[in-house]
């Protein structure tokens, strides 16, 4: 039998370039006396966060070209959500940033919210705040442990994970799922809080901050990290705005610009925290800025369990049309029984609109922009993920970079594909 | 026949063949490669008369550093690209054979000095034992007998180092990109604006690409979103 | 330290093949389980009592996979070179002393496998040799990744070769000697200081030249924080990247076997090898003082990997040229002076 025959043959050198594993012969001239080398970094490549793949040109081990390719991990999100209801997103949200679903779902149910003219009650929000906060330590605790990974470190990731693991657990405590975890739901939340939530929170908050010091006893004065660190991948204030960078990466340039802050939504503004900023704006100054956020994280979990715990006031805008009936009333009642069956069927018709809705996503500006025809469905959702958008100062960022440098700034982009591709 | 001639044949053979290996290999990494184990081969003839510091040098020198980096040559040209070695220039042809002919000469002629005329060295193998041993040899004779042959070889070494570096210098990087003003950002600002708020920002250092900022690093805080973002308005 | 029949040299030579290929096997399962501690995990467990039997678990499979070669590679240097590196690295042994000349059985038996008096060099020529198995299976491989990690290992050991052999000049002008035997029993010789006595181990006097082998050797085997030629981060695993089965286990088990024997290496070199309370009276004490010596070694190496990030491979040259190279020759300077006031040559 014929052997099936690759659709690229290997050693022509015109094609190389776009294939699999390259030929060591196809280095081309570039200019006089010049020579470079293409090397083609994923999309199977450990330090790629996730099926992306940049093609590098290389001087030796000097990058002179760097061209990152995305849409291996496309799932077209926005174009399915034009065929669901509103509240049958929030799960395709989650699977955005899977490593901070909840931020996801807060982004898309605060747009949707801001559409209907709805609010959440106090104390749902301020669970939000909470569940959200959680959820950027998480993400930023992948960040640090795969960061660090790929510089070297390689048992940071564990420790990383070893705290992550205990906010997972909370998530799951709090809404049954860990990973995606399709928690926000338009209105506030459904449920009563599950029994010994809040014990296993103020565990973590009590445990989290001497790990904090572990991991930065571990780095901040490593020779060996900040030799990698510092002076590499240097975003100046100009570049960062020019760039449209946001988050870390544009707070680590020295840029003043959080949305809880200059535009804050939820609680935000009754809460105490500051924003730290980069004075270099190099990959260092994005780990510090990261790990400083860290610590306002765990600074506005406790101050909003400090206020929330013993409240018990309503978690659901129940008087709001939009939001399906609770469950006792269902079953009791012939009109929030019917409101049930509509709001099943159908789902609810949004007023005619659009709307776009930031917030601060552990990753940066997270935006939701939804036009609404009328329908029970958007017309259009258009995701304005943080990560996407950052990722394109990566050919900046990497010109006149070693190789080994290349994964140092991936890794402080902080991208996750699942929300690069959408 | 003794253990040592069968050695001494096995030796000599492999690298005498690993030699023709050198010339009659086409791909120029499988010709360093046999001049590798020629190398090897050679070292180990040295071990065999006793020169043990000899064939470790060899071996070391030669084979760990020397032919390391030629290899470290070879293997980034493309083979298709190079010369035809067979049909060179008839000069450089005649010139080899000339000079492999007299360092064949030489050779012969030393042999001959030792063996035939009977003038050996003064380093016989009395000698060497009383002064310690091999190395204890090679050392005293390089730094007293011929230490400014020494001297002079390590300058040569020398100058030979700081003209590849010089040569080797790379061209510096090419600029980074310039960067543009964006105008429609929220907390950003722009210089293209007339009147437009001045950038400002708590980041200290020009663009300075490849120097790392020494000192210790710590971030600002702050707690107002206007804070760093309007001329005369720095940090509250 | 006399002649021996050649049969006994094959059983001490056998007896130490044994040992080390033991040794090397469950050096993987020391690594992972010190590894797995110092990272808040269990490591193997599994197999066997506390994961003992997970070298052999791990050959089985190995054994198991297909010997892949890719179209690209050049296929007889690709299947040859894992060869290099291993034996190479195994070769070493040969002139590591495990004790001196000792009585068994009414039998004097030299508890080495060789003596040559050029030991210490012979150990630095093997690995010369054994970066070829690198450079060559990067070359052959035909893939970028490959070539790259096989540069990057070329200029590594270059470098860092020439600072493990200076790091040693300072033992062989206090010595006069480059026998391993005779560096080890000069360090068995005791120095008193008073009441006190304590061996006359060369990490006292050569402490920079200790610093530097360490460092040295680290680079040399190529392990974290040096661990560029395989930085599994940017270059996949380096050389390594197209092999599988077997030959990828040769190319492993040589790594290894180096990682021992740079360790018997400096123990012997710097740590008195066999010296220790007791050896002098047993033969067997002073073994079990080496293993315990090479075991602090590996452990070292293990903490290394599980702590450091790694190095960027124009930091680790300037290392190397930089810092590493003027120590070490001022390392030499200094120690020559001293071996001068000591003949009274000075002053």
């Amino acid at each position: 039998m014929e052997p099936v025959k690759t659709p690229f043959n290997v050693m022509d050198s015109t094609q190389t370039e776009y294939s699999g594993t390259l030929m060591v012969e196809d280095e081309h001239e570039l200019a006089s006396g010049e020579r470079v080398m293409t090397l083609n970094m994923g999309p199977q490549h450990p330090s790629t966060h996730g099926v992306m793949r940049v093609l590098l040109k290389l001087d030796g081990e000097t990058v002179i070209e760097c061209d990152p390719m995305i849409g291996y991990l496309h799932r077209g999100t926005e174009k399915l959500s034009e065929t669901k209801r509103y509240a049958q997103i929030v799960p395709w949200t989650d699977r955005l940033d899977y490593t901070a679903a909840p931020q996801n779902n807060l982004g898309y149910v605060l747009a949707v919210e801001k559409l209907l003219g709805l609010n959440a009650p106090e104390r749902a929000q301020y669970w939000r705040v909470i569940m959200v906060e959680l959820s950027r330590i998480a993400s930023h605790l992948v960040w640090l442990g795969t960061h660090a990974l790929d510089i070297g470190a390689l048992s940071m990731s564990l420790y990383t994970f070893r705290e992550r693991e205990m906010i997972m657990d909370i998530f799951e405590t709090f809404c049954g799922a860990r990973l995606t975890t399709n928690m926000m739901e338009i209105g506030g939340f459904s449920r009563q809080l599950p029994d010994g939530l809040i014990p296993q929170i103020r565990n973590f908050l009590r445990v989290f901050p001497s790990k904090l010091k572990e991991y930065t006893d571990l780095l901040s004065a490593n020779p060996i990290w900040l030799a990698r660190t510092k002076g590499v991948g240097v975003i100046t204030p100009e570049a960062a705005i020019s760039y449209s960078l946001t988050g870390a990466c544009l707070r680590g340039s020295g840029i003043n610009y959080d949305v809880r802050k200059a535009d804050p939504y939820l609680v935000y503004d009754q809460l105490d925290f500051e924003v730290p900023l980069g004075q270099f704006g190099d990959v260092f100054d994005r780990y510090l800025v990261r790990v400083e956020e860290l610590r306002q994280a765990h600074k506005i979990v406790t101050q909003a369990l400090n206020y929330i715990e013993n409240d018990d006031r309503p978690m659901m805008a129940y008087e709001s049309a939009y939001v399906m009936p609770p469950h006792m009333g269902t079953m009791t009642t012939a009109e929030d029984m019917q409101r049930h069956f509509v709001w099943v069927i159908k789902g609810f018709s949004a007023p005619v609109g659009e709307v776009y809705h930031a917030i601060e996503h552990g990753k940066g500006e997270f935006g939701i922009h939804i036009v609404s025809d009328g329908g029970s469905m958007p017309y259009r959702l258009r995701l304005r993920t943080p990560d996407y958008v950052n990722l394109g100062v990566l050919p900046h960022m990497a010109q006149g970079a070693m190789l080994a440098d290349m994964v140092a700034l991936i890794g402080t982009i902080d991208i996750v594909l699942g929300s690069v591709d959408r | 026949m003794s253990w040592e001639l069968v050695f001494f044949a096995v030796f000599s053979a492999a690298m005498l063949l690993c030699g023709l290996g050198v010339v009659a290999f086409e791909n120029p990494v499988h010709s360093a490669v046999a001049l590798v184990g020629s190398f090897i081969n050679v070292a180990a003839l040295f071990v065999m008369l006793g020169a043990e510091f000899l064939g470790v040098l060899q071996i070391i020198v030669y084979t760990g550093a020397v032919l390391v980096l030629v290899l470290f040559t070879i293997m980034l040209i493309d083979p298709t690209k190079l010369p035809e070695f067979y049909v060179g220039a008839p000069l450089q042809r005649f010139a080899s054979v000339v000079v492999g002919a007299i360092l064949l000469a030489e050779i012969g002629v030393a042999i001959i000095t030792r063996t035939a005329l009977e003038q050996i060295g003064p380093h016989t193998e009395a000698m060497v034992q009383q002064m310690g041993g091999n190395v204890q040899a090679i050392g005293q004779v390089m730094l007293s007998e011929y230490a400014l042959a020494f001297e002079i070889a390590s300058l040569v070494l020398t100058v030979g180092v700081v003209g590849a570096v010089v040569i080797g210098l790379p061209n510096r990087m090419v600029e980074p990109n310039t960067v543009t003003m964006s105008l429609g950002h929220t907390r950003g600002s722009s210089d293209m604006l007339a009147a437009g708020p001045k950038f400002e920002s708590p980041m200290n250092i020009p663009a300075e690409r490849y120097t790392a900022p020494v000192g210790e690093r710590t971030v600002v805080m702050t707690k107002d979103p206007d804070a760093y973002t309007h001329p005369g308005e720095t940090s509250k | 330290m006399g002649d021996q029949p050649i049969w006994i040299t094959f059983i001490v030579t056998f007896a130490i093949m044994t040992v080390l290929l033991l040794s090397m096997a469950y050096t993987t399962w020391y690594e992972r389980k010190v590894l797995a501690r110092f990272q808040d995990r269990l490591g193997p467990t599994r197999t066997g009592k506390a994961g003992l039997m997970q070298p052999l678990a791990d050959a089985v499979k190995l054994m198991g996979k297909e010997d892949l070669v890719p179209d690209a590679a050049d296929r007889n240097v690709f299947l040859f070179a894992p060869l290099i590196t291993f034996t190479t690295a195994l070769l070493s042994a040969a002139v590591i002393p495990w004790g001196g000349t000792v009585q068994i059985f009414g039998t004097d038996v030299n508890l080495y496998p060789t003596d040559i008096n050029v030991g210490a060099l012979f150990i630095l020529a093997t690995g010369s040799i054994g970066v070829y198995g690198i450079i060559l299976g990067g070359w052959s491989s035909g893939n970028r990744y490959s070539l790259l990690g096989a540069i990057r290992s070329a200029a590594q050991v270059i470098s860092y070769e020439l600072i493990l052999g200076f790091s040693l000049v300072g033992i062989f002008i206090i010595t006069g000697t480059m026998s391993l035997t005779d560096i080890m029993f000069k360090q068995h010789e005791m120095l008193s200081f008073g009441p006190f006595e304590i061996s006359n181990w060369f990490v006292l006097t050569q402490p920079l030249g200790f610093v530097l082998f360490v460092i040295a050797a680290v680079a040399e085997t190529n392990r974290a924080p040096f661990d560029l030629p395989e930085a599994e981060s940017e270059l996949v695993a380096g050389f390594m990247t197209e092999y599988s089965a077997m030959r990828f286990a040769l190319y492993f088990l040589g790594e290894y076997i180096s990682m021992i024997i740079m360790s018997l290496f400096a123990a012997t070199l710097f740590l008195g090898g066999t010296s220790g309370p007791g050896a002098d009276k047993f033969w067997g004490l002073g073994i079990m003082w080496l293993v315990l010596k090479v075991m602090a070694f590996l452990f070292f190496y293990i903490w290394l990997r599980a702590t450091l990030p790694r190095f960027r491979f124009d930091q680790l040259m300037g290392l190397a040229w930089k810092v590493l190279l003027p120590l070490a020759i001022l390392n030499i300077v200094v120690t020559a002076f001293f071996r001068l006031i000591g003949n009274g040559q000075v002053f």
